[in-house]
């Protein structure tokens, strides 16, 4: 089974647990992966059947599952994108001069279909990567190389899409300055209307289409800036905290779209993304560098074992909240082999050695009756990073 | 319909789109035509009217208006332009895009800056309009020649009370109150052409019969213009023509007339009296006929004019294009720059004492812009500087070719005077002679090199967008 008879197969899912949002928009997802206008008139009618039936779900069923039949039959011809490399930094630096703030070295590679998540605290260079990334900022040192054709400097940058934390101001419609996005990306124009109603419902901008920009609340402004992404077609999408203004139902929503998005089975990209949304930001991204003063720091440190051989630390490291003094934890994690034990912001981070594992930590805290409110296994988050 | 056009533009032609090409140019062809009627309007020669400089609503009125109407058309299509930059945001463009855009400006830019040239057009189309460029020379003759039998001025006079003093006029001596001593009025049409001797000679062969043709033909024009007199033809001759001598005749004065307003129908004047017994309208048919004489002896467009309009266009374009490929920042601190350049250019002239200083500097600092943008551009790292620089190369490029021609044609500058007959001649290299006589040549030449020049520059500046910002 390829990436997309997987990808299908959860969309019958959704189908038969009668999801019909997600549906919806995963359908809009594969009808702009047809990239044939057919599909996008059918798709274009199919939706506004559904505003028109909105109270007649019973037809809703039989109606969904023809569209989604009709873009199998054309998607399942379709060559599957293979994941190749898009960018890949070695050592890369960005110094603003002597005694300020440098970010750096940074080691990445980002393909296609992946989304890298960055975090760390305010001020510790998430913004200066994305714009290194996006070529708005060059490296003081180091390799940073597009694995992709492009002509100019110019050119190299419409394959990069930044969107900064405060975006850009627009005037005029909505509708209108999507048009003219899908124009100037020299879409045809019988379908340039297709495709920008179909992405601005995509993105729950359908009901704005004919509103002027600044009339929009910040989070449909980050959904806008997301419609003229997808229209733009790039390589790599870079965006900086798109979680900030959102409410977390939101938030859930944008992550989703944005896995949707980037996994593509035909037209895969790339998304790098910033923010303080650490365990969303986790669970939807591929991989995740953590920024500490500008430094690239890695979930798991490379050791010299006994043999004297390179390995790979592993601790088990546990974040939870008791109401046991540090001093009564120390005494009994230390029986364990107690790496350290840190006390946070009214919890506790226990990091025991490799060979405890999460079942034998509960079975510590059952045995010695230790009052938890809850626990969190952090071995595998940069969670354990975020620690004064 | 301009909603369904731009709707159009905005999916199939997204550049034309954005510029808002169509309804701008269509706005600045209708205003072309608004200040065209103007002119045409305003170019209704009025023989109630005894002054050639009378031009009706003024020219100085309709340029501050054509002024106004630029300043406000830029303001309204730079609200709508600025909406939209698909280079600022990174949309793919095709190299020649930023070229093309330039064009628009530049297009919308001269459109919007010749109103007033429509305007005098319109004026002069209007004035040519009455009669044939043929009709009016021979017009002009005849008024010429008339006024040698009208009073005026003398082309040899002694002092005030002198009656005695005589000239010689072909080898034969006449006193100095005889008309054949009588200067002639001359239009620009005619004032090449040797008429004073035309009507001399037969006034000294006694060709009575072309005299008496002559003032039939004034007296035609008077008709026609239903212009009053208390002559005719016949008694004019009879009062003015006394050969040989023309030493005996009545002087014939020229009715005046005071200006005292408008009504609704058109001027309100009254004739204001002299001493002389008879009068010809000779003022009204001079003035008026004036304007018919410029309007055929000059060209529709006047070179230097249209050039003038043409320059200043380029500079706004570029000025406009600089604004759309920088920014703000940028383009003020550019702004500023200049002005410092230039207080210190005048500085060294003015301390060396030397305009080869001043357009050497300038030659010098034309170069080093433009080679610091290129550089930045091929190192391809940060931009630094170069968003100034690009701004400086935009406003000063086209000026480096003028600057160096006017740098040669100084070089070869070496007046002196020479001796020629009984008279002293000015003269210069041969050289610097062709050069200022084909300047504005050379100018024309220039604005096709810049418009060249830009299709290659548009490249870099796309070039330049995608470099790192520091």
């Amino acid at each position: 089974m390829n990436e997309f008879e997987k990808q299908f197969q959860e969309l019958q899912n959704f189908l038969k647990f009668e999801d019909y949002t997600i549906l919806t928009k995963r359908i809009i997802d594969l009808t702009l992966d047809t990239e044939d206008i057919s599909h996008y008139k059918k798709t274009t009618a199919f939706l506004e059947w559904l505003d028109r039936n909105s109270k007649n779900k019973e037809e809703w069923k039989e109606k969904y599952d023809t569209v989604l039949n009709e873009l199998y039959a054309t998607l399942s011809q379709k060559p599957i994108a293979e994941a190749k490399t898009l960018v890949s930094a070695k050592g890369i630096v960005k110094s603003y001069g002597y005694s300020r703030f440098a970010l750096g070295p940074i080691h990445m590679e980002l393909k296609q279909g992946e989304i890298l998540g960055l975090v760390g605290e305010n001020g510790n260079g998430k913004t200066t990567l994305l714009r290194l990334l996006c070529g708005e900022l060059f490296p003081t040192k180091g390799n940073l190389e597009y694995h992709f054709a492009y002509g100019d400097p110019f050119d190299l940058r419409t394959h990069l899409v930044y969107i900064p934390q405060r975006t850009e101001t627009w005037y005029g419609p909505v509708f209108e300055n999507l048009q003219f996005t899908a124009a100037s990306y020299a879409y045809k124009p019988e379908e340039n209307e297709l495709l920008v109603d179909l992405v601005i419902t995509r993105l729950g901008l359908r009901k704005f289409r004919n509103y002027q920009w600044k009339s929009l609340s910040s989070g449909y402004k980050m959904r806008f800036e997301l419609a003229r992404m997808l229209l733009r077609k790039p390589k790599i999408l870079l965006i900086d905290e798109p979680l900030a203004n959102l409410d977390i139902l939101a938030q859930q929503t944008v992550l989703e779209d944005f896995r949707a998005i980037a996994k593509s089975p035909f037209r895969p990209i790339g998304i790098v993304l910033s923010s303080q949304q650490l365990y969303e930001v986790e669970k939807t991204s591929d991989q995740v560098i953590f920024l500490k003063n500008g430094l690239q720091k890695n979930l798991h440190n490379e050791v010299v074992n006994e043999g004297g051989q390179q390995v790979v630390e592993n601790n088990l490291v546990i974040e939870f909240e008791s109401d046991w003094t540090q001093s009564q934890l120390g005494d009994l994690f230390e029986r364990y082999g107690m790496v350290s034990l840190q006390f946070n912001g009214g919890t506790f981070i226990v990091t025991l050695p490799e060979s405890v594992s999460p079942y034998d930590f509960m079975r510590i805290v059952v045995e010695n009756k230790i009052p938890l409110l809850y626990f969190r296994n952090i071995s595998n988050s940069t969670r354990r990073f975020f620690v004064s | 319909m301009f909603k369904k056009v731009q709707k159009y533009l905005l999916i199939n032609h997204p550049l034309l789109w954005n510029t808002k090409v169509v309804p701008a140019v269509s706005i600045a062809l209708l205003l072309h035509i608004l200040f065209f009627f103007i002119g045409y309007f305003d170019g209704t020669v009025n023989f109630a009217s005894e002054n050639q400089y009378d031009d009706g609503i003024g020219s100085g009125i309709v340029i501050f208006f054509s002024i106004l109407v630029t300043i406000l058309f830029f303001v309204m299509w730079l609200v709508y332009y600025a909406r939209n930059n698909a280079y600022k945001s990174f949309y793919r463009l095709t190299s020649a895009a930023l070229y093309k855009e330039w064009l628009i400006i530049f297009l919308i830019c001269l459109l919007n800056i010749t109103y007033s040239l429509t305007y005098v057009t319109g004026k002069t189309l209007k004035i040519r309009s009455y009669y044939s460029k043929e009709e009016i020379e021979k017009r002009c003759e005849t008024i010429s020649m008339a006024s040698v039998f009208i009073v005026g001025s003398y082309d040899h006079q002694g002092p005030e009370g002198d009656t005695l003093s005589t000239i010689l006029y072909k080898r034969q001596r006449y006193s100095q109150n005889s008309l054949i001593n009588k200067s002639m009025e001359y239009f620009q049409i005619n004032s090449g052409k040797h008429l004073e001797s035309r009507v001399k000679t037969w006034m000294q062969d006694d060709n009575r019969q072309a005299i008496k043709k002559m003032m039939a033909d004034y007296f035609a024009i008077v008709k026609e213009h239903h212009l009053e007199t208390n002559l005719t033809a016949e008694k004019w001759l009879e009062l003015t023509y006394n050969y040989p001598s023309f030493i005996k005749y009545e002087e014939v004065g020229r009715t005046s007339k005071k200006y005292l307003g408008t009504d609704e129908n058109d001027y309100v004047v009254e004739a204001v009296s002299n001493s002389y017994k008879y009068n010809l309208p000779q003022n009204a048919l001079f003035a008026n006929y004036q304007k018919f004489s410029k309007s055929w002896d000059q060209p529709l467009i006047e070179d230097d004019t249209a050039l003038v309009l043409l320059y200043l266009s380029l500079s706004f374009a570029m000025l406009l294009f600089a604004f759309k490929v920088t920014d703000r920042r940028n383009w003020l601190i550019a702004l500023v720059s200049l002005g410092v350049l230039w207080i210190l250019t005048g500085i060294f002239a003015a301390i060396f004492d030397s305009t080869y200083v001043f357009f050497g500097f300038w030659m010098l600092a034309i170069m080093a812009i433009i080679a610091h943008f290129l550089v930045v551009v091929n190192k391809n790292r940060s931009k630094e500087l170069s968003g100034i620089s690009l701004n400086l190369m935009l406003w000063s490029f086209g000026a480096f070719l003028p600057i160096f021609y006017e740098l040669i044609t100084k070089l070869f500058d070496y007046p002196k005077t020479v001796r020629v007959g009984d008279n002293l001649k000015y003269v210069n290299t041969p050289m610097h002679d062709w050069l200022e006589a084909n300047d504005s040549v050379f100018a024309g030449i220039n604005v096709g090199i810049i418009i060249f020049a830009m299709y290659l520059i548009a490249i870099y500046i796309k070039r330049w967008k995608g470099i790192a910002e520091n």
